[in-house]
């Protein structure tokens, strides 16, 4: 009796509790007021120029798609830090794994909250952070819409959004998973990238991630992993960021199929920076990967 | 003039070889010289192909090779993210291909270099081959040159994937000059296209082409053969003399063109051939260095003086006639050498030929070896004289009886040899036939030749009547014995002896017929004394006739004997047995009458019981007594008597017409199985044979058996009445068991019913039992693991606490002076409160160590001395802070033997109680001893406890009131730890109390002593984990430990952070590694001042303790358990080891005392 008083002595100081929609949420909306923090420190006062307003997205999204979201708003705070002279910190890919847990994403929004801590710090910003609030009834999708948002901020505060050769260096990540795939299934690659098309778009290279989204989302149903549907993604001018965060999706969704086929340890290697690339670089690079998935679908490894 | 035979052929010999000589000389002569002149053209040619051969299959795989490295994976990676522009990509797959291509060079080895260029003749990577050195090595980037305008890359560019271009053979340039010594290289280039169709760059490789120049060298047999390797437009390529090669790079004027003949003109559109022009025999072939390209070709001329050509057939001409002459010579001295071979031999035959004539057998020897007809001559003359002297001898031995000698016939037609064979051979058969006739053989056939022939006549006659003799003996020896010889004379003896004895033998068979019809009433009478047949007869015909008496006699008694068992069967009655026994008997032995007595019951008077044709006139015959009369006297000696021949009888056979005289009596007794039961008698008026007697010794035993079965038959009646009676009786008792078997049995299901039930009341008792056993073993392992994951938990919670005691500690010194009264408060209570859950922690490890059985004694010699100097030091500041007196008195004062630490840290535990519950008054210590025990008494006078609690206090987590925690703190662990310390030591602990006026415990342990010699103390401020800090030590002083070097080395970064916290307050340099390997790496790069290393645990440690260049380096160790691996660190010659968790000052002093 008395050692299992001690044990709750120990246990209850963890007071432990699952993470829910809503407490992300919650962590998301500090986040934003960061954001506006920021904002305010630069400059960006007028109401007009803060975003409040976007085409939210509307379909069933899963944790690894947020997940995704947050790695996104870790690379523009990068973007951020590099703007005002500080070291990069390329952000780690997501864990491979079948169904990532939801606390995976509350986890990621405290590291933004962290990093945007220490950037306060070093550009010396008093201003303290709004108190947690309470939500009720939030869900992933929700959270993934603000923080679009807050991405969408951030592209006010770097006063630019993703260049190709952002996109670029994530269409390369997507490249390293595959050569993974690949090299794990046996399979011989012997496929070479397509025609440079000098004038490609990022509307054309936007429609050959969307393919490969398709080509991924095949095998995911061969491997009975629910399928996200990711035509809202899709607008009528598409921007290098959309085609940034459409490969983000692609990223989400290989990481499935690697944990499904045993590559839980192969986290997808960190973004390197390039510079000069241009649409046709993305768009080649982009056509080569979904040749490739082509490849691995063709030859009914998975 | 007479020319002789040998001299005729021989000259006719000799023109005929001289004109047959002369003709095929000249014929071969005028062939040979055509021959020499086309041969000398084939070889030239030959010459030239098998060159052009050679080179070309040299130049074949240099396209596969291109093939090969063209298409590595490498590569095509390479270019592909070169072309997309990811830098550390196409470098990462560039340094694959230069890999792989210095090592492709390095085995090939006929490759100067190989060349990746671009669509605009950029050199993009070079690799190049040192013949001189056997090495290849890339060209560095800055080395690499722009090769636009150079055939190969611009006629490269428009080739399809696959195709080659192939440059002339020349002299290598690099960076727009000619390559000096000179190269000759061979280049071949292909295009490199990817699937999109799409050109990405070239690729060249350059041969060293000495390879192919080096083959012509080879070639060249001798000087007048000269071998030129010019290109289409007669540039030399190739050529003997050096310096006229190359002439289109070099402009040295030398062309095969201007020296030879105008290759246009002559050679044109041909691809080989010979042909001669002044005085040289020229031939020329097309080298192809890649057969798929028709219009890359060079020419291989090779070029020979005609008059040193055909050197080989002036030779031919001065040997041919040295050979004619030799024939000539030799066929004259061979030809004349034969024909006296032949001629001598002919002359000896003439000479012997004319000796024959005469008669005279003239036997001379003639010599001829060779076979010939000449052979032949001699031969049959030889022969001849052979077979006339053979004929003389054969005639002389025929005449001598002798016929084994054949004659040998000159031929078929030699009729006075094969007349005196005939003879010889008719007088051999006679000599044959009768031969035969003496061994025994008749069939034989004699011929007679005609009717003069008296000698086969006469021989004839014989053999028949030879074969009629021989016919009669076959028939008799077959049975047949109606034969008979027909005598030729008086004189034939032989006939007449075998007619007498056929006549004999057909008496013996007519006795024989007798003797099987059973008649054995004649005799046969032998003829003499040596008629052995007729003796045998004679015994036979005896012994058969008395076998038949005897199997007669053998059926008589047999019947008899059966008849007379059948007649008693089924009688049980003893008087009509008796009768009709005595009567059958005496019937079939003829007997005239018959008479039987059987023994009375008492066994003392035999009793006429039957009878057969005997009158009983009166009583003198019904009886006789044991040895009366002859029946009294047979029964007694129990042997028959057999009267013959008696000639005065007293009793006679009456018949109904006569008397009759009896002439034998057989008294015989009836007996069976030695027991006697009567006498029989017989008589008759002739005397009774032995068979008889026989036949009646056999019935009247029967008649005993049958007797005696009688008998038993009636005791065995009367018995079965018996025992029928006896089973009636059985039966009734039967049912009566029964019954009682019934009720038994019911008894026994009930027994077994309630046997039943206690076994399922047993199994069920069992089972309860295991289940309570697994759940005690489940408990006990359950207590163990707690007590095992408790105590394994000390360096988990120790950790953390060391830093959150060492830093609020820090905190609380407020060094930076930045903290408000409030935070400086704060830490203290942090410290505090740290501190306490430490006691707390090492409380219920300690509990639970002795619980899990991982406590262990560690005793030594102790002076109670030095107990009472620790706790004087320890309480006396307490008590003068509290105005309490505190006394200690040691009655013993001497050495025991004890684990101190655990003595202590009772006393230390009951002495804080009695402090802690003591607001006045007094605290004191006293030792005693008795002669078997040493006992701690600790008195107070503090609250007490009262009586209904005493029992409870040394439960672990109780105290007495539960506001008592509240006022005085504690874990209430305190007195359980001592008790099971106490027990653990094998002591006891005693409490006496009074409430409100103060308790006495007393700790009483077995008073042991030991041999052992105390080791040498280390410093005493060191060893004691309670110690404060030296004196003269201020840890509030910032340059403390200014220029001191630290390194930590820790795996846990919470305790590097904290103690390099502590550490660099006090002015120190401190590093961290965060293993002992790392630490040594870290000691070797940069450790030369490094003047303290503090380690967390012993693992590993002698990683940097063995290493000579940091061995007197001080080393701390920070452990969790002191007690127990404090020998183990000395002896590890570690300088000091501190506990977890660290305490500031006693850190600090450490550093100090081992820095001094």
């Amino acid at each position: 009796m008395k050692f299992l008083l001690v044990a709750i002595l120990f246990a209850s100081l963890l007071n432990a509790k699952n993470i829910t929609p809503n407490d992300v949420f919650a962590k998301v909306m500090q986040i934003e007021s960061d954001v506006y923090t920021l904002l305010q420190f630069y400059g960006v006062s007028d109401e007009s120029d803060i975003i409040t307003d976007f085409n939210k997205l509307k379909t069933k999204l899963k944790p690894r798609n947020t997940w995704q979201k947050t790695y996104e708003i870790l690379v523009k705070i990068n973007m951020l830090r590099e703007a005002n002279y500080l070291p990069r910190i390329e952000p780690i890919g997501m864990e491979p794994v079948i169904n990532l847990n939801p606390d995976m994403v509350y986890e990621q929004t405290v590291r933004i909250l962290a990093e945007l801590e220490i950037f306060k710090i070093r550009k010396n910003i008093k201003k303290g952070r709004v108190a947690l609030k309470t939500y009720k009834n939030k869900t992933p999708l929700d959270v993934f819409n603000e923080l679009h948002k807050i991405s969408m901020q951030f592209d006010i505060l770097n006063r630019s959004s993703f260049t190709p050769s952002y996109v670029f260096a994530e269409t390369i990540r997507v490249h390293e998973d595959l050569t993974l795939i690949l090299s794990h299934l046996n399979i011989n690659d012997q496929t070479i990238p397509s025609k440079r098309d000098e004038n490609a778009t990022p509307s054309d290279t936007f429609e050959v991630a969307m393919k490969t989204i398709k080509k991924i989302q095949e095998l995911q149903f061969k491997l009975g992993i629910k399928i996200v549907d990711f035509s809202s993604f899709k607008r009528d001018v598409l921007t290098p960021s959309d085609v940034f965060s459409i490969t983000q999706m692609i990223l989400a969704e290989l990481q499935p199929i690697k944990a499904y086929i045993g590559l839980k340890n192969d986290v997808t290697t960190p973004a390197l920076k390039y510079i000069g690339k241009t649409p046709s670089d993305v768009d080649q690079l982009m056509n080569w990967n979904l040749r490739r998935i082509e490849l691995i679908q063709m030859l009914g490894r998975i | 003039m007479r020319y002789s035979l040998q001299s005729k052929i021989f000259i006719l010999f000799i023109l005929a070889i001289i004109v047959s000589v002369s003709m095929v000389g000249w014929y071969g002569l005028s062939s040979s010289t055509t021959a020499y002149i086309d041969s000398a053209y084939k070889l030239s040619y030959q010459h030239a192909e098998a060159t052009k051969i050679e080179i070309e299959d040299k130049l074949s795989p240099i396209t596969e090779d291109i093939k090969y490295i063209s298409s590595l994976h490498s590569l095509n990676k390479f270019i592909i993210w070169n072309n997309i522009g990811v830098k550390r990509k196409s470098d990462q797959f560039l340094n694959i291909f230069e890999k792989s291509v210095i090592k492709f060079l390095e085995t090939k080895m006929i490759y100067l270099n190989i060349r990746l260029i671009d669509i605009n003749g950029n050199e993009m990577f070079v690799a190049r081959y040192n013949e001189n050195s056997g090495k290849a090595t890339i060209i560095p980037k800055s080395d690499l040159q722009n090769k636009k305008g150079r055939d190969y890359v611009e006629k490269t560019k428009l080739l399809e994937k696959g195709e080659f271009f192939i440059s002339d053979i020349n002299l290598n340039i690099e960076h727009g000059k000619i390559q000096k010594p000179h190269i000759p290289v061979l280049r071949y280039a292909t295009p490199l296209i990817d699937s999109n169709g799409e050109l990405k760059g070239l690729f060249v490789v350059n041969l060293y082409a000495h390879h192919i120049l080096d083959i012509i060298d080879d070639s060249i047999f001798n000087r007048d053969n000269l071998y030129y390797l010019v290109d289409q437009d007669g540039n030399y390529i190739y050529n003997l003399d050096k310096k006229k090669r190359w002439g289109s790079q070099l402009n040295n004027g030398y062309n095969f063109n201007n020296e030879h003949f105008n290759l246009n003109n002559t050679i044109l559109n041909s691809y080989s051939g010979t042909f001669e022009l002044n005085n040289h025999i020229y031939s020329y072939e097309r080298v192809y260095p890649y057969a798929e390209l028709e219009d890359n070709y060079w020419y291989l001329i090779t070029s020979t003086e005609k008059k040193a050509a055909l050197q080989t057939l002036q030779d031919f001409y001065f040997i041919f006639g040295l050979i004619i002459l030799f024939i000539a010579i030799f066929n004259f001295f061979t030809v004349r050498w034969f024909i006296s071979k032949i001629t001598l031999p002919l002359k000896g035959v003439s000479e012997v030929l004319k000796s024959l004539s005469l008669g005279v057998i003239s036997k001379q020897k003639i010599v001829y070896k060779a076979d010939d007809e000449v052979a032949d001559i001699v031969n049959s003359t030889t022969k001849v004289l052979n077979a006339i002297e053979h004929t003389i001898i054969q005639a002389n031995s025929v005449s001598n009886g002798d016929f084994s000698k054949e004659i040998q016939l000159l031929s078929d037609n030699d009729s006075l040899g094969i007349a005196i064979r005939e003879m010889t051979n008719r007088l051999s058969t006679i000599a044959k036939l009768s031969l035969e006739i003496s061994h025994g053989n008749y069939e034989v056939e004699v011929d007679v030749k005609s009717s003069h022939d008296i000698l086969g006549t006469s021989l004839r006659d014989m053999v028949m009547y030879l074969q009629d003799i021989t016919k009669i003996a076959t028939s008799i020896s077959s049975g047949d014995l109606n034969v008979k010889h027909s005598v030729r004379s008086k004189r034939d003896k032989l006939g007449s002896a075998l007619n007498d004895m056929t006549k004999y033998l057909q008496s013996i068979l007519h006795h024989a017929n007798l003797i099987s019809q059973s008649d054995f009433t004649t005799t046969i009478v032998p003829k003499s004394e040596y008629d052995s047949l007729g003796n045998s007869i004679a015994v036979m015909t005896n012994i058969l006739r008395e076998n038949k008496i005897n199997s007669e006699n053998d059926i008589w008694f047999s019947d008899g004997v059966s008849n007379f068992s059948a007649s008693l069967g089924g009688i049980t009655d003893t008087t009509q047995l008796s009768s009709i026994s005595i009567k059958n008997a005496s019937k079939y032995i003829g007997a005239n009458s018959g008479v039987l007595y059987l023994l009375s019951d008492d066994k003392s008077t035999l009793l006429l019981k039957a009878y057969y044709s005997f009158i009983v006139r009166d009583g003198s015959y019904n009886s006789f007594k044991l040895g009366e009369g002859f029946i009294g006297q047979v029964a007694l000696e129990k042997e028959p008597v057999l009267l013959e021949n008696i000639e005065y009888s007293t009793h006679t056979i009456q018949s109904g017409t006569q008397k009759i005289d009896t002439k034998s009596i057989y008294t015989l007794p009836i007996i069976y199985d030695g027991i006697l039961y009567g006498v029989m008698e017989c008589a008759s008026n002739k005397n009774i044979t032995k068979l008889e007697c026989a036949y009646l010794d056999r019935v009247a035993t029967i008649f005993a058996i049958q007797l005696n079965a009688t008998a038993q038959s009636s005791t065995i009646k009367s018995l079965l009445n018996e025992s029928q009676k006896a089973y009636e009786e059985l039966q009734v008792r039967s049912e009566e068991l029964q019954k009682t078997n019934i009720q038994m049995e019911e008894q026994q299901q009930q027994l077994t019913i309630q046997a039943k039930e206690m076994k399922i009341k047993n199994n069920a008792l069992i089972e309860a039992r295991d289940e309570l056993d697994e759940r005690a073993d489940a408990l006990e392992k359950s207590s163990k693991y707690k007590s095992e994951f408790l105590a394994n938990m000390s360096h988990e919670l120790r950790t953390p606490l060391n830093s959150i005691i060492l830093l609020s500690k820090l905190l609380a010194q407020n060094k930076s002076t930045q903290m408000s009264e409030d935070d400086i408060s704060k830490s203290s209570v942090i410290n505090k409160a740290g501190n306490d859950l430490l006691l707390l922690i090492n409380d219920i490890l300690d509990l639970s160590k002795v619980e899990s059985g991982a406590m262990e004694l560690n005793e030594s010699n102790t002076h109670t001395s030095e107990i009472i100097y620790e706790l004087q030091g320890l309480f006396s500041e307490i008590a003068n802070q509290r105005g309490i007196s505190f006394n200690m008195d040691d009655k013993f004062n001497n050495e025991f033997y004890v684990d101190k630490t655990k003595l202590m840290q009772i006393i230390k535990n009951l002495l804080s109680n009695a402090f802690k519950f003591t607001k006045e008054g007094s605290v004191k210590m006293s030792i005693a001893t008795t002669p078997s025990n040493i006992t701690f008494a600790i008195s107070d006078s503090g609250i007490g406890i009262p009586n209904d609690k005493l029992k409870q206090i040394f439960e672990a987590f109780k105290q007495v009131d539960g506001s008592i925690s509240r006022e005085y703190g504690g874990t209430g662990l305190g007195l359980s730890i001592s008790k099971t310390f106490v027990d653990l030591m094998g002591g006891s602990i005693e409490v006496y109390s009074q409430e409100k006026e103060g308790s006495t415990f007393s700790i009483i342990l077995p008073l042991k002593y030991s041999n052992e010699i105390s080791l040498p103390k280390v410093d005493k401020k060191i060893e004691n984990n309670d110690i404060i800090i030296a004196n003269d030590i201020n840890i509030l002083d910032d340059n403390l430990l200014q220029d001191t070097n630290i390194l930590i080395i820790d795996d846990d970064s919470r305790n590097v952070f904290t103690i390099s916290s502590i550490l660099q307050e006090l002015g120190a340099e401190t590093y961290s590694a965060s293993n002992p390997k790392d630490g040594l790496e870290f000691l070797i790069k940069e450790g030369d001042d490094i003047d303290i290393i503090i380690i967390d645990g012993l693992e590993s440690i002698e990683i940097i303790k063995d290493n000579n260049n940091f061995a007197n380096i001080p080393i701390i160790i920070i452990i969790d358990n002191i007690e127990e691996n404090k020998s183990k660190c000395l002896k590890m010659g570690i300088n000091d080891c501190l506990s977890k968790p660290v305490d500031q000052s006693r850190l600090v002093s450490t550093i100090k005392t081992l820095l001094k």
